[in-house]
C-alpha cells in the first residue's frame, strides 16, 4: 500500500478488533441506566474518583498527541514534556480545590451555565457558542488527522478510519451518555498505558537504556545539547521559551484547560460526591505524570536510533515497526484507537451538552416553553448523533486547509485566556459584575486576535503561549475596571458562587462542619 | 479582513515594541537555574497552599474522615515528583 510505514499481522488485527468490539459492548451496556438528561450528560452524578481521574487523562491525550508528541520530542527534546507536566499539575490542584467545588455546588451541567448563573444570559450564550463551535470543529479535526495517520502508517482508507471510529463512538455515546464515555475511557486508559509501556521498554532495550539514549543524542552535535533540558532560554527559536511555558502555559492555558474546558470539567460534574470530584482531579494529576515518559521518551529514543529523519512525526511509526513484535504492534494500534476514541467520545458528549442545555435550552426559555424530561433526553440523543455525523462529514474538508490544526491551536489560545479571566474573577471576586465579564470576554478575544497578528512583537515565531498570557492579563484588567464602574451584583444572586463569600459565610461553614462531623 | 487585521497587528507591534524590547532583554538574561528554581517553587508553593485549606472543606462529601481521604495529603504526594523533576531537569 502506498506510503505504508508499518504492516500488521493477523494477530494484530485480531487484537484491534477485539478491543473495538469490547468497547462497543461495554459502552452500550450503560444505555440501560439512562432515563433522563441528567443521566445522559452528567451520568446521574454517580462517578467515582478513580474513573473521573482516568477519564480526564485520556480525554486530554488523543492519537495525534502520541505521534506529534513523540515527533516534537524528537525535534525539540524534553521541553515538549512541559505540556503534560507544568501544563497540568499546579492547574489540576487549583481546579480541584477552587473551581470544581463551585461548579459541583451550583448543580450545573456546563461551564457556560455556571457563567450564566454568576453573570447573565449574554455571557452564557457567547461562551456556549464559542465552545460549541470549537468542540464540533475539534471532533472533525481529530477524526481527520487520525485518518491521515492511519493512511500513512497502515495504508488504510481515510473514510474507513473516520466512519469506523465515528460509528462505534457514536453508538455508545448516544446510548450510554457520560457514564458510557467515562467507563470506556477507563478501559482505553489501560490499553493506552499497556501499549505505550511495551513500546517504551523495548525502545529503551534497543537504544541501550537511558544513558545509551543520552550518549547517542548528545553525540549528534551542538543542535541537540538542550534535548535533555525542560526549560529553553527566553530567546530560543523553538516555540517553547521558558517564559512562555511558565506564564502562557503553566498559569493561563493549563489552568484554563483544567478549570474551564467543558470536556474536562463535565466528568467532575458527574461525580457521586464533591470529595470524588476533587479527588478525581488530583488522581488525574498523578496519572498525567506518566504521559511524557510513555510518549515523549520514545520520541527521543527514536532520535538516538534513527537520527536525521526529514519528518519528525514519522519517528514513532518507525519505532513501532522496528522494535515491536507482532501482537504488541496490534496492542499499540489498539492504544492509538483508544486515545482517539476516548477524546472523540468526550468532546462529542460535551458538545451535545452545550448545544442542548445552553443554546437549545435558552431558546426554549425565551419562547416560555418548559421541556419535559423525556423531551430533553431525546433531544440530547438526537443532537449527539447529529454532531458525530456532522464531524464525520466535515472531517475530509480539513484536508483543504493545510494549517487548520495549527489554526485550531491558535484559536484555542485566543479564547482560553479571556474566558479563564472572567471565570477566575467570577469565582474569586464578589465585585465582578455581568458588564465587566461581558466587556472582558469580548475585548479579551479582540486583544488576542490583534496580538496574534502583531508579527515581530514576541521572540518566537509561534507566539501562542505569549498571546494567551497577555490576552488573559488584558481581559482581567478590563473586567476589573468595568466591574468597578458598574453596580455590584446582589448578594443573594451570587451566594454560594464566590469563594471568599463562602469562606466567610458562618451559616454555610457550620453546615459543612456538621456534615463532616468535625 | 485578513489584510486589515495584519495592518492593525503591525501598528500594534510598532506601538508596543518599545515596551516589550527591554522586557525581552531582561528575561533573556535570567539564568536557566533560576528559571528551574522558580518552577520548583511554583509546585512547592501550591502544595503549601493546599495544606492551609480547612479540614471540613477538604473532606466535604467524603463518606468518612479516614486519613487516606485527606485530599491535602494527596496534593502533596502528587506535587513532590514534579518538584524533583523540575529541579533535576
Amino acid at each position: 500500500m502506498p506510503g505504508e510505514i508499518a504492516g500488521l499481522a493477523i494477530i494484530d488485527y485480531v487484537i484491534i478488533m477485539t478491543y473495538m468490539v469490547g468497547v462497543l459492548i461495554i459502552g452500550t451496556y450503560y444505555g440501560k441506566y439512562v432515563k433522563s438528561a441528567g443521566d445522559l450528560f452528567i451520568a446521574g452524578k454517580s462517578l467515582p474518583f478513580w474513573a473521573i481521574g482516568m477519564s480526564i487523562v485520556v480525554t486530554d491525550i488523543g492519537a495525534i498527541d502520541f505521534v506529534s508528541g513523540a515527533g516534537a520530542a524528537y525535534k525539540y527534546g524534553l521541553a515538549q514534556a512541559n505540556f503534560d507536566w507544568i501544563g497540568s499539575m499546579p492547574a489540576m490542584v487549583f481546579a480541584a480545590f477552587i473551581f470544581v467545588p463551585y461548579y459541583w455546588r451550583a448543580g450545573v451541567f456546563t461551564i457556560p451555565e455556571f457563567l450564566g448563573k454568576r453573570y447573565n444570559t449574554a455571557v452564557q450564550m457567547i461562551a456556549a457558542t464559542i465552545w460549541g463551535i470549537f468542540l464540533v470543529t475539534m471532533l472533525g479535526v481529530m477524526l481527520w488527522t487520525t485518518a491521515v495517520m492511519m493512511n500513512t502508517v497502515l495504508g488504510w482508507n481515510h473514510q474507513t478510519t473516520i466512519w469506523l471510529t465515528a460509528g462505534i463512538v457514536g453508538i455508545y455515546t448516544v446510548s450510554g451518555g457520560l457514564a458510557a464515555v467515562v467507563m470506556t475511557d477507563v478501559i482505553q486508559l489501560v490499553v493506552m498505558y499497556v501499549g505505550a509501556s511495551a513500546l517504551l521498554a523495548l525502545s529503551f532495550w534497543t537504544a541501550g537504556g537511558w544513558h545509551g539514549i543520552q550518549e547517542r543524542v548528545l553525540a549528534l552535535g551542538g543542535e541537540f545539547q538542550n534535548h535533555f533540558t525542560l526549560y529553553l532560554p527566553h530567546d530560543t527559536p523553538t516555540p517553547y521559551p521558558w517564559t512562555g511555558i511558565v506564564f502562557g502555559l503553566g498559569i493561563v492555558l493549563a489552568t484554563a484547560y483544567f478549570c474551564g474546558n467543558q470536556a474536562v470539567v463535565q466528568r467532575v460534574l458527574g461525580a457521586r460526591s464533591e470529595w470524588d470530584a476533587k479527588g478525581g482531579m488530583l488522581f488525574g494529576g498523578l496519572l498525567k505524570l506518566f504521559i511524557p515518559v510513555l510518549v515523549m521518551i520514545p520520541g527521543i529514543a527514536a532520535l538516538a536510533l534513527y537520527p536525521g529523519l526529514k519528518e519528525a512525526d514519522t519517528a514513532l511509526p518507525l519505532l513501532i515497526k522496528n522494535v515491536l513484535p507482532p501482537g504488541l504492534t496490534g496492542l499499540m494500534f489498539a492504544a492509538f484507537f483508544a486515545a482517539l476514541m476516548s477524546s472523540v467520545d468526550s468532546y462529542l458528549n460535551s458538545a451535545s451538552t452545550l448545544w442542548t442545555q445552553d443554546i437549545y435550552g435558552r431558546i426554549l426559555a425565551w419562547m416560555n416553553r418548559e421541556p419535559s424530561m423525556k423531551h430533553t433526553l431525546v433531544t440530547g440523543r438526537i443532537v449527539t448523533a447529529a454532531m458525530i455525523l456532522i464531524a464525520g462529514l466535515f472531517a475530509p474538508i480539513i484536508d483543504r486547509f493545510e494549517t487548520i490544526y495549527v489554526a485550531i491551536q491558535t484559536m484555542l489560545s485566543m479564547f482560553q485566556g479571556p474566558t479563564f479571566a472572567i471565570l477566575l474573577l467570577g469565582i474569586l471576586w464578589k465585585r465582578a459584575t455581568r458588564w465587566g465579564a461581558l466587556a472582558g470576554l469580548i475585548l479579551g478575544v479582540g486583544s488576542a486576535l490583534t496580538l496574534n497578528n502583531a508579527k515581530g512583537l514576541f521572540p518566537s515565531d509561534s507566539p501562542f503561549l505569549f498571546v494567551a498570557w497577555w490576552s488573559f492579563v488584558f481581559s482581567l484588567i478590563v473586567t476589573v475596571v468595568v466591574s468597578l464602574l458598574t453596580p455590584a451584583e446582589l448578594p443573594e444572586k451570587i451566594r454560594g458562587l464566590v469563594y471568599s463569600q463562602v469562606l466567610r459565610d458562618d451559616e454555610l461553614q457550620q453546615v459543612l462542619k456538621e456534615r463532616v462531623g468535625g | 479582513m485578513a489584510a486589515w487585521f495584519q495592518g492593525f497587528g503591525n501598528a500594534v507591534t510598532t506601538l508596543l515594541k518599545p515596551a516589550f524590547s527591554p522586557l525581552d532583554t531582561w528575561l533573556a538574561s535570567i539564568p536557566m537555574s533560576w528559571a528551574r528554581g522558580t518552577a520548583a517553587l511554583f509546585f512547592a508553593a501550591t502544595a503549601i497552599w493546599a495544606c492551609t485549606l480547612k479540614r471540613e472543606y477538604v473532606f466535604q462529601g467524603a463518606p468518612d474522615t479516614k486519613r487516606w481521604r485527606d485530599l491535602r495529603l494527596w496534593a502533596i504526594v502528587v506535587l513532590i515528583p514534579y518538584v524533583i523533576i523540575y529541579l533535576h531537569f
